[in-house]
């Protein structure tokens, strides 16, 4: 067992390593940090190491047509006959790509990231062209680093190694571990590298009881141990070894932290006594041999301070940030998708289809060519022929529930509301509108569900909501506000249901004040009214008051009592409403 | 491909690949639906089905894989026309691959400029749904697919036959296929009609257990480090499954199906309350594939028990906010249904 601590940088000196001596076969790195010298400094060292005169980027908004490949334009209007393009993901063949902003990136660019990583080749079957494109990248996708926004769970599933520079400052950066012949002599050593069963199940134990569920993250430390000991200049796997693949692969992915609290049972376990048990697999996660208890918790004793908290709290919020952002993801459908072309003046805008002009103009060429008596000019296009591509703009819509769930809105108020909720979810489902639920209650607003099509997690996270507590209405309507930025920045037109009694008690710095707290929940309802939403207010309470009248004025929406109305009717007037 | 993971390698997933099997022996039961999390192996079990299918006979250079031994209908104009016998060969059964991102021009065909420009001549370039006829048509992720694909799809699908009328071409093709779809339902759902179109449907899930865990491990690193070898080592199973598949096709016309099997069939269709008679039909043919595979020669309630799931479980009249899965509900049914049998 290694005594000293590896440093954050060394880290990810390692990781430049690895990615330089496999990143084919453990997909990249998915890169969290901030743009800045640190991070610059560190794809720096990925491209010295790498030999590679520079790192090519994939822009966020890549065209699919320039991702994948598609119609050579010149040289198809030249020879008269479709000619493929290379696309980039085939340029970069058996080198290694940044994606950055990598969050950003449509969900079909993720997909032909995802496709080129796992086979290693494309097929493309488009603009009159069908071929196949050896296309094996080794991917860093790079991400701000920030809590709300994640790269897609697909490519991030797929990705072997995290590296996290968030907490890494200018001068935490330390002298270069390695070098190009280090890697190329690991590279001569790498196939003989011998991994024990032992390993392979500690890994496996390791990565269940970190909740990982994709056993691809497993797969991916099984390799990076074995690359470790192949820079270490070994020919077998050991226990430091399985520990870096441990902080590289398996706990920046982990769900959940093992309970490291609870003292062991056995304070002094002889490591020699666990051989023979080494010989038969575990049946079960419970009964987690001490050797992955010894290896997880060396492994949890060499990270530096600080950074286990930070993993806590993300471990918590990883499964619904890491589905959570779907939403963003639909983004193609938002910016308009191709969907068709048609015979059009592009003089007046719009893009020319080369391969459906061609196709127009084509039948014609003997024809006009006799006409003009000119047999040398290869090609002669009209303005007949020009073929314009059709664009979809199609709006995405959500539908984004506040609900009160504070003890002044009652529970049985509150079940109400949940039931018009789940009659509201039915019809999205039949608009295809995204759902996301925020409730608030006693201190904090929360936003459950973040939007998602998925009605089944909707009613889910609504199930799951308890009640009672103040009310931090200032609090619930900053967050709403948040979410509808969000959602306009990506082209979602974004409606709120706000269902509350109007009493607001809680104030923005957490005071349980009445007068503060209604002050607040005013102010913040003016910045939310500056959005472009359409917003309704439902006011739950048992007797309507003015003070739920006063907030959905000062939010400019529409204002709706219900003293007394089953889910049924809730549903019924808020359709009216809205519709 | 030489260098695909082996079937018969693939740890677990015993759903799936049976799906994938029994829509090998019977393409008649209207394709397979994957679905489920990341990382359960959906496409690669799917890509490695292609090395395992058997050889057919197809008419020399039709672009459409015609049948030599078959009379109209289903074949193309070309071979329907023909007067002689056809010239022989034999090919594996396609498996083409839909990527994402395929424009409508090469789903369905489109003009052949090439020959348009040159010779002047309108021709028709076929596409993807040509290529798959009598194969597998595989779309990865289809909840994503853009919905003017998923429109000609569906039609395709339902008609097994493609019908092109475009650039001032007017053509009609042969395209029956077996549809597989395989996506991550959390990133949105199918369309219904879609979802109605596959035979059977599958819902996989990551293996849990540390044993299953490392045996993917060690067949992934196995793979990884010398594919050719790993290949071998698997090649006796795979060639063991693949002559099994081409016996079941074999046998499929001479299984027999008692009156019982049917009764059940509906009663089951009807007690689930499911669409259409497409369910039933799926049910009695998926029954009877399985008992093809198995090598027996009457399809039995016991085969029917053990498909219905796969066959009923995207069929069940949609509840948006019903959180019982599909399989709990068809389960319970199957069961009260049986034990009324037994009485």
């Amino acid at each position: 067992m290694t005594t000293d601590t590896p440093s954050l940088w060394a880290d990810a000196e390692w990781a430049a390593a690895l990615l330089n001596l496999m990143g084919d076969r453990i997909g990249g790195v998915h890169l969290r940090a901030s743009p800045g010298p640190v991070r610059d400094y560190w794809l720096d060292r990925v491209q010295t190491l790498s030999g590679q005169s520079h790192l090519r980027k994939i822009p966020a908004n890549i065209p699919e047509a320039r991702l994948l490949g598609g119609i050579d334009l010149g040289a198809t209007l030249q020879q008269g006959k479709p000619v493929a393009e290379i696309g980039m993901l085939g340029e970069c063949h058996e080198r290694i790509v940044i994606a950055a902003m990598a969050e950003r990136l449509p969900r079909n660019t993720v997909h032909h990231l995802c496709v080129a990583l796992d086979d290693g080749q494309l097929s493309i079957a488009r603009d009159g062209i069908d071929t196949q494109t050896a296309a094996r990248i080794t991917l860093i996708a790079a991400d701000e680093g920030t809590e709300e926004e994640f790269i897609h769970s697909a490519l991030s599933d797929r990705l072997g190694i995290t590296v996290n520079l968030q907490s890494i400052g200018i001068h935490g950066v330390e002298d270069d571990i390695f070098d190009r012949d280090q890697i190329e002599r690991a590279r001569a050593r790498f196939d003989d590298i011998v991994v024990t069963e032992a390993h392979r199940v500690a890994i496996a134990t390791l990565s269940l009881t970190l909740g990982i569920d994709s056993p691809r993250a497993a797969l991916a430390a099984v390799q990076v141990a074995c690359g470790a000991a192949a820079l270490a200049g070994r020919r077998t796997v050991e226990d430091s070894d399985i520990a870096c693949a441990l902080r590289l692969c398996l706990i920046p992915k982990a769900a959940q932290l093992p309970d490291m609290a609870e003292p062991e049972p056995e304070p002094a376990p002889e490591p020699e006594v666990d051989q023979p048990e080494e010989q038969e697999p575990p049946q079960t996660s419970e009964q987690m041999p001490s050797d992955e208890d010894r290896l997880l918790e060396a492994t949890l004793a060499q990270l530096p301070e600080g950074l286990l908290q930070q993993l806590q709290t993300r471990a918590a919020k990883v499964r619904q940030s890491s589905a959570g952002t779907s939403g963003a993801h639909h983004r193609h459908q938002q910016r308009g998708r191709p969907t068709g072309v048609f015979r059009g003046d592009h003089r007046r805008g719009g893009r020319v289809n080369i391969l459906a002009t061609l196709r127009a103009a084509a039948p014609w060429q003997p024809l006009r060519r006799r006409e003009r008596g000119d047999p040398l000019r290869k090609l002669e296009i009209r303005r007949d022929d020009i073929h314009l591509t059709r664009y979809q703009q199609r709006r995405e819509s959500l539908t984004l529930f506040v609900v009160d769930a504070s003890g002044s809105a009652a529970m049985q108020r509150l079940a109400e509301a949940k039931g018009a909720v789940e009659l509201l979810l039915a019809d999205c489902y039949v608009r295809r509108d995204q759902v996301a639920l925020i409730a608030f209650r006693d201190e904090m607003a929360e936003l459950l569900l973040p939007p998602t099509r998925s009605l089944v997690r909707a009613k889910k996270a609504l199930a799951a909501l308890p009640g009672g507590g103040a009310t931090p209405m200032a609090a619930a309507l900053d967050l709403t506000r948040d979410i509808v930025e969000r959602a306009s920045k990506q082209g979602t037109t974004t409606q709120y249901i706000l269902l509350t009694d109007g009493a607001a008690n809680v104030a923005l710095d957490g005071t349980r004040n009445r007068e503060a707290g209604t002050r607040d929940a005013l102010t913040a309802a003016r910045r939310l009214a500056e959005q472009p939403v359409n917003g309704l207010v439902i006011d739950t309470a048992q007797r309507p008051q003015p003070r739920a009248r006063d907030l959905a004025d000062t939010l400019r929406g529409t204002y709706i009592a219900l003293p007394k109305a089953d889910a049924r009717t809730l549903n019924r007037t808020i359709r009216a409403a809205s519709g | 491909m030489s260098t695909a993971y082996p079937f018969t390698a693939v740890v677990g997933q015993d759903d799936m690949k049976r799906a994938l099997t029994i829509a090998a022996v019977d393409p008649g039961i209207g394709g397979v639906l994957v679905l489920g999390e990341r990382g359960t192996g959906k496409s690669t079990t799917i890509r490695a089905l292609a090395a395992l299918l058997p050889k057919i006979d197809v008419v020399k250079s039709c672009p459409y894989q015609c049948d030599p031994h078959q009379s109209q209908p289903g074949l193309c104009n070309a071979c329907a026309k023909s007067s002689s016998t056809p010239i022989k060969t034999t090919m594996t059964i396609p498996v083409v691959d839909l990527p994402l991102g395929s424009t409508e021009d090469r789903v369905v065909g489109a003009l052949d400029i090439e020959r348009a420009l040159v010779n002047g001549e309108k021709a028709f370039q076929p596409g993807l749904l040509a290529q798959a006829n009598r194969g597998f048509l595989y779309v990865d992720e289809v909840n994503l697919l853009e919905d003017h694909i998923v429109d000609a799809l569906l039609d395709v699908a339902a008609s097994g036959e493609n019908v092109v009328e475009r650039e001032g071409l007017s053509i009609r093709h042969p395209a029956q296929f077996v549809l597989v779809g395989s996506g991550n339902p959390e990133e949105g759902e199918l369309r219904p009609q879609l979802q109605d179109r596959f035979g059977l449907s599958v819902d996989v899930r990551t293996p849990s257990d540390v044993p299953t865990r490392v045996e993917i491990i060690r067949a992934r690193e196995a793979f990884d480090k010398d594919r050719s070898a790993f290949r071998k080592r698997w090649a006796r199973k795979e060639s063991t499954l693949r002559r099994r598949i081409q016996r079941a096709r074999e046998a499929l016309d001479s299984v027999d199906t008692p009156a019982n099997l049917l009764e059940t069939a509906a009663k089951l269709c009807l007690a689930l309350g499911t669409d259409g008679l497409r369910g039933e039909l799926t049910l009695v043919r998926s029954a009877r594939a399985l008992a093809a595979l198995n090598g027996d020669p009457i399809a039995t309630l016991e085969h029917l028990k053990s498909i219905a799931p796969s066959v009923l479980r995207h069929r069940l009249r949609r509840d948006p906010l019903d959180e019982s899965s599909a399989d709990i509900r068809v389960e319970r049914v199957i069961s009260e249904l049986f034990t009324d049998c037994d009485d």
